[in-house]
């Protein structure tokens, strides 16, 4: 009775008769296309292959038919399966939208003890009163950063140089803990430090807590001594014996760094990584200059998108040749893009978010009481341009602070699907709105992507990895793992 | 306010290289006064295609829309001082194959907008919406 209840597989063969479902598509290199779905699934394919398959000239027998079908481009059976999956799978990336603010970023203190040349915000100063957070403004952030409804809480304190104060960092803490008890969310904690600072009582507090240290380890000692100077001395060593001490006392994977890539570093990106690797790091964040604070302004223009990518794309290469020789070492920026490009769900990092992350992926509570809706902005305002300022601890309700107007107008003018160039960009599933960025560079929350360096920059390194999945299988092996949950 | 110096002009659009080669001819600098005068068929593509190509390659050379005939409508490609003979004939490739990718951009789009707003509506079709308190 089996033929009665299976019909032969001649049934299910496509008629070449196929509708298309929605994707957009980008020029890769010369001939080559990539197409990428509304839910970031792609294929790359040639220029004449994307013709036919818009025309709907394109033979079932076609490798690339069966490519597109499996992966939702087009429908070829009267069955609502295909759509039924693509609007689950939209539905799963929308979720982290729908969390809401997850990153609470505390400036506990302005002041710091380094006077790095890219610095954004910091103070050389002792005024502890006027730069330094109050307990009250401390008690009323973390009242606001319970009215989210995100179920993982990550509270981060920043500086200026965060231990300087780290009488607040504990209150809050504490604080945060037993209001927890309550409201029993996953809470997380981070100090970003330049750890100069360490002691064996932070760092058994920081055990008690399971407070998670970040800090800025910008290469080998010259290049970051010249980048990070401090009065007292190599603020490179002192770096590395706080990280040396955290990993005795926290755990080996307690502690995470990152680099800012300043024009001394463009040539030197093979020692900032071996400097990683030397020092046992297994993830390494090849950052670029923002264009915000007092000295970045003027460093940002001394090398330009290109420069970086080229900075980007050797440093990869590198990476990629140490984790053949079998040291596992993860590039940060990158495995962010791999998520958004592999992962269903996507990657919650909030600077690559539609609509942005501002807001509604992370607040920052400042030293002063003032609450702003991302970290760039609350720099930006140290600039003199407030656009991001949603309100003070002082004055402003969660209800006032999550409808005003400094973040319902830029959310709503720059999510993607409504933003010139972006609205038809194949990249944009992978990508997101960056308003603060564009305010700071071309005045306007939106911006002119064809001017945009963000946008040469997101473009350029998608661009590369697609290549990279597509070209080279012992590097699409290593990529695969590090966009593997938990790799 | 767009303060080009600061951007990655044009670092992000791939160029197609018109075969020019090496010649002397490419290397004279054209004059910035002289625009590139075009003529497109709107039956081949439709404004909304030129006018986006005009946008994706503004960083490059400013597209003029200018009079429409018929169905023919005259554009006038504008280029930054300095330009040589060869980087206007690689330009113009470029916005022609840009003016294909628009179009064709534009046809899909029509093609699948209704899908699209059928997707996102059943995708959130079960979504819990907060009620007013």
């Amino acid at each position: 009775m089996a033929a009665a209840t299976f019909r032969p597989r001649s049934a299910f063969a496509s008629t070449g008769d196929y509708r298309l479902l929605p994707f957009r598509f980008a020029q890769l290199s010369g001939d080559r296309y990539v197409a990428v779905n509304d839910v970031g699934e792609y294929v790359s394919l040639d220029r004449a292959d994307l013709v036919a398959f818009v025309e709907r000239k394109l033979a079932p027998s076609n490798p690339i038919y069966r490519a597109l079908k499996a992966r939702h481009f087009l429908i070829d059976d009267p069955t609502s399966v295909a759509l039924e999956l693509l609007a689950l799978k939209y539905r799963s990336r929308a979720e982290l939208t729908a969390a809401f603010t997850g990153l609470h970023i505390f400036v506990v203190t302005l002041r710091c003890d380094l006077s790095c040349q890219y610095c954004q915000v910091s103070r050389q100063s002792e005024e502890r009163a006027r730069y330094d957070m109050s307990s009250a403004h401390a008690d009323k952030a973390i009242d606001l950063v319970f009215r989210s409804p995100n179920e993982n809480i990550k509270i981060e304190f920043q500086g200026g140089e965060p231990l300087l104060h780290f009488s607040m960092i504990r209150r809050v803490v504490e604080r945060a803990v037993r209001a927890n008890e309550q409201h029993r969310r996953n809470l997380q904690f981070v100090i970003a430090s330049n750890l100069s600072r360490l002691d064996d009582d932070i760092l058994s507090f920081c055990r008690e807590h399971g407070v998670h240290l970040s800090t800025s380890l910008d290469g080998p000692a010259d290049l970051h001594d010249a980048q990070r100077p401090s009065r007292k001395g190599s603020s490179h060593a002192r770096t590395v014996e706080g990280i040396r001490l955290a990993r005795a006392a926290l755990g080996s994977d307690a502690v995470s760094a990152l680099m800012t890539t300043t024009p001394g570093s463009m040539e030197r990106v093979e020692e900032i990584i071996d400097e990683y690797v030397r020092l046992g790091f297994h993830g390494i964040f090849l950052r670029s200059l923002s264009p915000y604070g007092f000295a970045a302004r003027s460093l940002v223009h001394k090398y330009g998108v290109e420069d970086w990518l080229r900075f980007y794309r050797r440093g990869l290469d590198y990476i990629l040749q140490i984790n053949r020789r079998g040291f596992f070492l993860r590039e940060e920026a990158t495995t962010i893009l791999l998520q958004k490009i592999l992962s269903p769900m996507g990657s919650s990092y909030v600077d690559l978010q539609s609509p942005a992350g501002i807001g509604i992926g992370a607040l920052v509570y400042n030293y002063d009481g003032a609450i702003y809706a991302s970290d760039e902005g609350r720099m930006l305002a140290e600039m003199g341009d407030e656009s991001f300022r949603l309100g003070h601890m002082d004055t402003t309700s969660y209800e006032q602070l999550m409808t005003s107007d400094a973040l319902m107008v830029p959310l709503s003018e720059t999510m993607l699907e409504g933003s010139p160039m972006c609205s038809d960009c194949a990249f944009a599933p992978y990508c997101g709105a960056d308003p603060v960025f564009h305010r700071a560079t071309q005045g306007d929350f939106v911006g002119h992507k064809a001017f945009s360096a963000f946008c040469a920059k997101q473009m350029g390194m998608l661009r590369h990895l697609l290549g990279l999945l597509e070209e080279s299988s012992g590097s699409r092996d290593i990529l695969l793992q590090w966009a593997a949950p938990g790799g | 306010m767009v303060k080009r110096g600061e951007t990655a002009a044009g670092a992000e659009i791939a160029g197609v290289h018109g075969g020019l080669g090496e010649s002397q001819r490419g290397e004279r600098a054209v004059s910035p006064d002289s625009g590139t005068p075009l003529t497109l068929d709107l039956r081949v593509y439709r404004l909304s295609a030129i006018q986006k190509a005009a946008y994706r390659l503004a960083a490059k050379f400013t597209v003029v829309l200018g009079e429409l005939r018929g169905d023919a409508l005259s554009v006038t490609l504008l280029f930054p001082s300095g330009s040589r003979e060869r980087d206007v004939e690689e330009a113009v490739s470029l916005f022609f194959r840009e003016l294909l990718d628009q179009e064709l951009r534009e046809k899909l789009g029509e093609e699948t907008a209704r899908v699209r707003t059928l997707l996102l509506a059943h995708a959130f079709s079960r979504a819990d919406v907060p009620k007013e308190s």
